[in-house]
């Protein structure tokens, strides 16, 4: 049993990882995390053999946060930043720091689809096509959900009126 | 590709940033920019905001995994949750008071909306009155080919299956039969007491949640029921509640490799 908890503990920093940048806060993601590897143990035995077990992983979490998490809408990744990172205690890292904590709340504002497109290909480095499994969409979903996230990155990112988000060079 | 070379569209552009082109697709995107400068311009910041996103993401999945994650802490946890309602199950199992004839027709006073598979109830309830009631062939595969039977019925259902001890409640294996069912496969596991009383266990496939164990009171025959790990499970017989609640007991413990549980 040692090798079923070795694979999926290789998984877990991942799925910490994408279930912080889907909820945007620390308690949230690990209790997702928690239901999706329960889930995942509970039904090991219905894993499709040969199959990717990242993929189903990542499956079996991102379908728990559409039907349970997205709807209480608990975001605080302004107020969680600091925890999410090494402390930056020098100033010449302010402005980088800065610069990370605009773009987690960036992507807590995009909608939930084009959230997990981008996190799951940009962050987690999915094909395009494991990323579609996990979605449950097809390929040119991903590839449009994924443009468009880009596209409100940036503007949510470069607009002039938000000086906290601006810009570093 | 050099060819035949095809005009940049949007894809390219999220593969470039993704940094997911082939070497030769990369120079025709990057000669590409060389005309658009704009999109080359957007395409840089989609950049600097993937790295951006990267970095502010990275110390989550560096961070040491909290205990509570750990594989053997959640299956400590899911273990000692089963004991758990297990021992309040008596007090928490509902009871679905009715004829035979009442629950047998297929979703009525049977519980399954809410949770769980409450259908299986009625096919192992039927398929115990067709077989139990059978003197002469009661089984397909008799209990001195119980390895055979195992590995047979597994194949067929889908997932595992492993046949329960159950003589320690007076009784012996008698052997088990395949089932249609309308969501597939189905086995069932017959057992005989020493008065001939016949106990069946009825599995198959589905794809509900696992469910705690349920009761259904009913004459002639009672039976408890449950989903675990895939499987939906019904244990029927003409026996009472604690026998019945004994036998689930083992079938679960069965199923999970385990020695009656501690």
């Amino acid at each position: 049993m040692s090798g079923k908890a070795d694979l999926i503990e290789a998984e877990i920093p991942a799925l910490r990882r994408y279930a912080y940048g889907l909820t945007g806060n620390a308690p949230d993601s690990d209790d997702l995390v928690q239901d999706t590897l329960e889930r995942a143990l509970s039904r090991w035995s219905q894993r499709k053999p040969g199959g990717s077990l990242k993929a189903w992983l990542f499956t079996i979490q991102h379908n728990l946060f559409v039907n349970n998490y997205r709807r209480q809408k608990r975001r605080g990744v302004h107020t969680d930043i600091d925890g999410a990172n090494e402390p930056h205690s020098q100033a010449a890292d302010q402005e980088a720091h800065m610069e990370l904590a605009g773009v987690l709340r960036a992507v807590g504002q995009l909608e939930d689809d084009r959230r997990g497109a981008i996190l799951l290909v940009a962050v987690e480095d999915l094909t395009y096509q494991e990323a579609a499994t996990v979605l449950g969409v097809p390929i040119g979903t991903v590839m449009s959900r994924l443009s468009r996230a880009r596209r409100d990155l940036r503007e949510l990112l470069d607009r002039k009126s938000a000086p906290a988000l601006r810009r570093v060079k | 590709m050099t060819n035949n070379p095809h005009p940049i569209g949007e894809d390219d552009l999220q593969a470039f940033i993704d940094g997911r082109l082939s070497d030769e697709r990369q120079r025709e995107v990057e000669a590409y920019f060389g005309d658009h400068p704009e999109q080359a311009g957007q395409v840089g910041r989609d950049v600097e905001i993937r790295n951006a996103m990267r970095a502010a993401l990275q110390g989550k999945a560096q961070e040491a995994i909290p205990q509570k994650l750990r594989v053997a802490a959640l299956e400590r946890r899911m273990r000692s949750r089963r004991p758990a309602w297990r021992s309040i199950a008596a007090g928490v199992v509902l009871f679905v008071a009715g004829t035979a004839a009442g629950w047998l027709v297929r979703g009525i006073g049977v519980p399954d909306a809410a949770n769980g598979d409450g259908a299986v109830v009625s096919e192992a309830a039927n398929a115990h009155l067709v077989f139990a009631a059978d003197r002469n062939r009661p089984v397909e595969i008799r209990a001195d080919e119980a390895e055979r039977l195992s590995r047979w019925l597994s194949k067929r259902v889908g997932l595992p299956v492993r046949i329960a001890d159950l003589t320690p409640l007076g009784y012996q294996l008698l052997g088990g039969r395949l089932l249609a069912s309308e969501d597939g496969p189905a086995g069932q596991l017959m057992y005989e007491d020493a008065q001939k009383k016949r106990l069946s266990v009825y599995m198959r496939a589905t794809r509900s949640d696992s469910t705690a164990f349920r009761f259904v009171d009913a004459d002639p025959v009672s039976a408890f029921y449950w989903v675990d790990d895939g499987l939906s499970y019904a244990v029927s017989a003409e026996a009472g509640r604690d026998v019945l609640f004994e036998a689930a007991n083992a079938v679960f413990d069965a199923a999970h490799g385990q020695a009656p549980d501690g």
